[in-house]
């Protein structure tokens, strides 16, 4: 449990902010409250951005906010001192409920306060404060004095909410704060997008659908702009593809499956992009702000395992892969993409201590090394003279950590339900040690009711929870964390941190000084493997995106240069 | 570096390492695998076998085997003149099947003139020859005998955690006959 008499203030804080259509925030005012000693301080945006914090933010002072990645972006915008010890009540409520039967998935300060029983201002009046806020002034003195009641509102009801969830609190709530800081930094420093092209693109969308499907639709599966599911059966079986089929027995539409079996047939991932850009892009929601960065909510702690969950329409990194293409570095600037390799193999390896998984894992090519385990390729077996059987092996490992059956990996092989099942047996039999781990975790997780990463994320666990939930928690939770603290070392160290992104981090560097910062930040994803791990090191990949350049994800690499075509740009 | 936005290192007196939660479930999970029952049955030929290679762990017994339900049942001494002609002297060996658990592959002995049927013996050869690795059962019915597919690299040998005491204590649970008002003593004598 925290000490939290070695605190002399407790600061509850809220700012009012305008924060448009990827901007960084314009601040309005703040109030702050001691809730030890009932001291409270109220400043409006004049007062606020001509002068430092009105209080001590260093280790005698605690923060408590609600969603404070939110209030210490109004610190950076403010130019302030970023305060040492934050405890953020959104993700502590997160941590109290993680999992817990019959909870809503709404985690606003309303629905804590309700939680909590705890008595609440209507949402009417809210929703009337901040239509009030967001027109942006100017305000008169009466509508200024009820901002700062309606500020002051919520740290009234932080006051209220933290005594019902401080003796929960621990090291590791601060640790969550410290995160928080740093969603802060990467919201404010956003991604950089090549406006001039992302103006023609939503000019022009209308236009271009037409045309992608005139040109990428060659197996002529729609109808106007519209996708026959009965022409692409017909198109499945005259290639002979098996293909999965819904409950009823129809073919399967799903963006999972498209996803999948897209490795299997490649031809599909073209039917699958489009198909996606014509039904769900809706690039004109991207949050780009006026300086040509995306930024929004990066959402932390959100998902189940504690990972960022931001908007799919809002985020570059949501849409079709192809859109991603719309990043690009400013002149003399680079972006890099840095992500650990294989990380949820090396962390089963690492966590299970199964001598034959960490061999894999250090041979530097795991699947490569499971076919050599398997005895299915001689010992000295290379990548290059054995791909197909890698590749199977590779698939079989990837679908125990995505926890599939024999039937999802068959399709993903191309091979019968038995020899899918004898793949996953021989991963049982080789990584024996892993699968008696797992076992054993989700044993202690319906004994105690609960299970939790190194650095106590929880998730509770009833009877209505699904055991590959529990079974898939500890490698992706765990790889939640790994990621939240290289993001802190990394911001803390002074690394241009874009954002986060599954288990890779998107920097942004000078040309000048890039190594340098690839290196900084490859160092920080390292050491975060070695605590989250106890001293085992996992490796990292870098991708690197130098201006005039712009960043390519493979997979939508035809249907990009087919939209650069069509608005006459050379992408 | 480039980033000007960071104002001050944040909670860097963390020592983080210090907060670490083990993950070692096998520790902090205070369950242990119970051997609830044992098959006595002849290894399946669809799946790999490997048989124990320790011959003291082999027991010969009386067995009556009701075809009907598929049961195999231990004849104790004292009941073995009752059942006379009904039972067969038989040896169990155990085994463990790949990716599960142990069981006991029962095997004719010969009978009181020495006489062993072709099936039998090349079983009994090959429990005994092959004891140890890793294997597959075939029926040849041309030689009225079995064969076996061995893995052309062997797989490692299984964990065997298991005491033949309570192995062969689950496996004769509620199947032994060791009195005449057994039930099948009673059927068969038409009581």
């Amino acid at each position: 449990m925290l000490d939290l008499k070695k605190y002399k203030k407790i600061w509850a804080i809220d700012f009012e902010f305008i924060s448009k259509d990827g901007n960084n925030p314009r601040v309005i005012c703040l109030v702050a409250l001691d809730i030890l000693s009932g001291e409270k301080i109220r400043m409006w945006e004049d007062e606020l951005y001509s002068s430092k914090p009105p209080f001590e933010i260093g280790e005698g002072s605690l923060f408590i906010a609600y969603y404070a990645s939110a209030e210490i972006g109004c610190f950076i915008e403010l130019d302030w001192d970023i305060p040492t010890d934050i405890i953020d009540l959104f993700t502590e409520f997160r941590v109290y409920t993680n999992g817990q039967i019959g909870r809503s998935n709404s985690n606003s300060l309303l629905s804590a306060l309700k939680y909590f029983e705890i008595p609440t201002l209507g949402e009417f009046y809210k929703d009337e404060m901040r239509d009030l806020i967001l027109s942006g002034g100017p305000w008169s003195l009466e509508e200024k004095q009820d901002i700062f009641e309606y500020c002051e509102s919520d740290v009234v009801s932080l006051r209220l909410l933290f005594p019902k969830l401080a003796d929960r609190f621990t090291s590791h709530s601060l640790l969550r704060g410290r995160y928080m800081s740093a969603v802060a930094h990467m919201e404010n420093q956003g991604i950089p997008i090549d406006i001039p092209m992302y103006n023609k693109i939503t000019d022009n969308w209308g236009k271009i659908k037409e045309e992608l499907i005139q040109r990428l639709d060659t197996e002529k599966l729609y109808e106007g702009t519209t996708f026959k599911s009965k022409r692409f059966e017909e198109w499945l079986a005259s290639k002979g593809y098996s293909w999965p089929r819904t409950d009823k027995g129809n073919i399967s539409l799903a963006e999972d499956t498209f996803r999948e079996m897209s490795i299997v047939y490649p031809e599909t991932r073209k039917i699958h992009e489009l198909r996606h850009s014509l039904s769900k892009l809706k690039l004109q929601n991207l949050m780009v702000g006026e300086d040509g960065r995306n930024r929004c909510m990066l959402s932390p702690f959100r998902s189940i395992t504690g990972r960022n969950q931001p908007s799919t329409t809002k985020f570059i990194f949501g849409p079709s892969s192809w859109t991603r293409a719309l990043i690009k570095p400013e002149e003399g600037k680079a972006i890099a993409y840095i992500d650990w390799s294989q990380q949820e193999f090396g962390i089963a390896a690492s966590l299970s201590q199964d001598p034959k998984m960490l061999k894999a894992y250090t041979s530097g090519d795991p699947y490569l090394e499971f076919a050599k385990l398997a005895k299915a390729v001689p010992e000295d077996a290379t990548k290059e003279e054995y791909s197909k059987e890698r590749d199977i092996y590779k698939q079989c490992i990837l679908a125990t950590q995505y926890g599939m059956g024999a039937k999802s990996l068959s399709f993903r092989i191309n091979k019968s339900e038995v020899e899918a099942q004898k793949l996953l047996d021989m991963h049982r039999g080789v990584f024996s040690t892993y699968w008696n781990w797992v076992e054993s975790a989700g044993d202690f997780a319906q004994i105690n009711g609960y299970i939790e990463t190194v650095f106590a994320w929880p998730l509770y666990v009833h009877a209505g929870t699904k055991p590959k939930t529990i079974q898939n928690f500890p490698m992706q939770a765990n790889g939640s964390e790994m990621l939240r603290l290289a993001t802190c070392l990394a911001v803390e160290k002074g690394v241009s941190v874009c954002a986060p992104i599954h288990d890779a981090l998107l920097i942004e560097s000078e040309i000048t000084c890039l190594d340098e910062n690839i290196q900084l930040a490859q160092d920080c994803m390292r050491e975060a493997s070695r605590i989250v791990l106890d001293g085992f090191e996992l490796g990292s990949d870098v991708k690197i995106v130098k201006y005039p350049e712009r960043y390519i994800d493979e997979r939508g690499l035809l249907m990009w240069k087919t939209v650069c075509e069509i608005v006459g740009v050379n992408g | 570096m480039s980033n000007e936005g960071v104002k001050k290192t944040a909670t860097e007196n963390l020592n983080i390492s210090k907060y670490r939660i083990k993950q070692n479930y096998q520790d902090l999970c205070d369950v242990q695998q119970e051997l609830v029952s044992v098959a006595m049955k002849r290894p399946p030929k669809s799946q790999f076998v490997w048989v124990h290679p320790d011959q003291s762990l082999h027991m010969e017994v009386a067995v009556y085997e009701d075809k009907i339900n598929q049961e195999v049942y231990i004849v104790s001494q004292n009941v073995m003149n009752v059942l006379e002609g009904e039972w067969k002297a038989k040896v169990l060996i155990p085994y463990v099947i790949r990716g599960g658990g142990p069981a006991l592959w029962p095997i004719n002995l010969p009978d009181e003139s020495g006489k062993l049927n072709s099936w039998p013996a090349s079983a009994m050869q090959i429990a005994i020859d092959h004891a140890g690795s890793w294997f597959r059962l075939k029926s040849n019915p041309i030689n009225s005998r079995y064969d076996i597919l061995k893995p052309i690299n062997q797989m490692d040998d299984p964990d065997w955690p298991w005491d033949v005491d309570e192995l062969y204590e689950k496996a004769f649970k509620e199947r032994i006959i060791e009195s005449i008002d057994h039930p099948i003593v009673k059927e068969l004598r038409g009581a």
